[in-house]
């Protein structure tokens, strides 16, 4: 089954149906979530989130586009709401005057020791550059593609993966690190 | 090389995205020079978790479907499509109804009071403390205003 034919069968009002989009996605839509936001605990909500907006929004969802870009879409922008609220709670903090930093939902045990380098390194990127080296690195798309799903236009796009892949090659060779 | 260090200048002091995708379809797309400050995909996909590296909660489909029936809950509308019009036609009623007796009842037509007033303008008699008093209308020409003046008898 198709991805059309699995909306179609969930638009006909069978919720079960749409178990097979989940189990069919939900690691690609958890591995773009992970990168963006950098932590288990936040990627897992925003994963689940977004499975519930595209059901709620299935009827919207436009057959002549690609379901998965869609999908990501939707995902991209619950994440860019997550950081912001983040980014507000941090404010929010420093404005308290507290002397320790706010409680970080990501731990060290959320990665494998030979992930740390490599999330260390993605911090130094924003999370439209991190998301758009994913799309491209990983989900093979094209500056279009990638556009679409930050909602920007394609120039925009390449300009994010192009400092996304310099950043990261400075970093390398000033760690004098190949991957 | 120094075209390359121009473009690199340019590209940062450019505030638009805009420019800077044209300055990298110019020049670093195809520059060589350029491409090795970049890193390549393989280089990327090593810095990147991938979908086989998540770690997705086995919770995650009951989590949804819970979810799912949450907002539904949520969005349930009051109302069936087919009373939807019904209670809207009836709202429609209302409002129309309560305009029109509002606007006549606080405008109501001059005329009407006029006649109304006419009607009911009468003085049979008036007393004061108990006692019939000497009473005086005045009246000013072309005009609807009438005095009453009522004096005590002594």
């Amino acid at each position: 089954m198709n991805d059309i034919q699995l909306v179609n069968s969930c638009l006909q009002g069978d919720v079960d149906e749409f178990q097979k989009i989940v189990d069919k996605y939900k690691g690609k839509v958890m591995a773009l979530a992970m990168n963006v936001l950098g932590n288990q605990q936040d990627a897992e909500d925003a994963c689940q989130d977004t499975f519930i907006h595209v059901y709620r929004r299935l009827d919207t969802f436009d057959v002549s586009r690609s379901f998965r870009s869609w999908m990501f879409a939707i995902l991209f922008n619950l994440c860019r709401d997550q950081l912001r609220k983040r980014q507000r709670f941090i404010k929010l903090f420093k404005k308290a005057g507290a002397e320790s930093p706010p409680p970080q939902r990501s731990r060290a045990s959320d990665y494998p020791s030979s992930r740390c380098f490599s999330m260390s390194v993605l911090k130094d990127l924003t999370y439209k550059e991190r998301a758009s080296l994913y799309l491209w690195a990983v989900e093979g798309y094209t500056s279009q593609e990638s556009g679409r799903v930050l909602g920007c236009t394609a120039a925009t796009a390449r300009v994010h993966l192009y400092k996304a892949r310099r950043k990261i090659k400075a970093i390398l060779e000033k760690e004098n690190v190949s991957v | 090389m120094f075209r390359c260090r121009i473009t690199h200048v340019f590209f940062k002091v450019l505030p638009f995205k805009m420019g800077q995708d044209l300055l990298f379809r110019l020049h670093i797309r195809d520059c060589p020079s350029c491409q090795k400050e970049l890193v390549t995909v393989g280089e990327a996909k090593g810095f990147l978790i991938k979908e086989e590296e998540t770690d997705v909660p086995e919770n995650l489909w009951p989590a949804i479907r819970t979810g799912l029936a949450e907002s539904e809950k949520k969005t349930r509308p009051l109302l069936r499509p087919g009373w939807k019009w019904a209670a809207v036609f009836t709202g429609l009623l209302v409002v129309i109804a309560l305009g029109l007796s509002i606007f006549f009842g606080v405008f109501p037509d001059r005329e009407s009071v006029d006649n109304s007033l006419v009607e009911r303008f009468q003085i049979k008699y008036i007393r004061i403390e108990d006692k019939p008093a000497t009473t005086y209308l005045y009246t000013l020409n072309e005009s609807k205003i009438v005095f009453i003046w009522a004096e005590k008898n002594s």
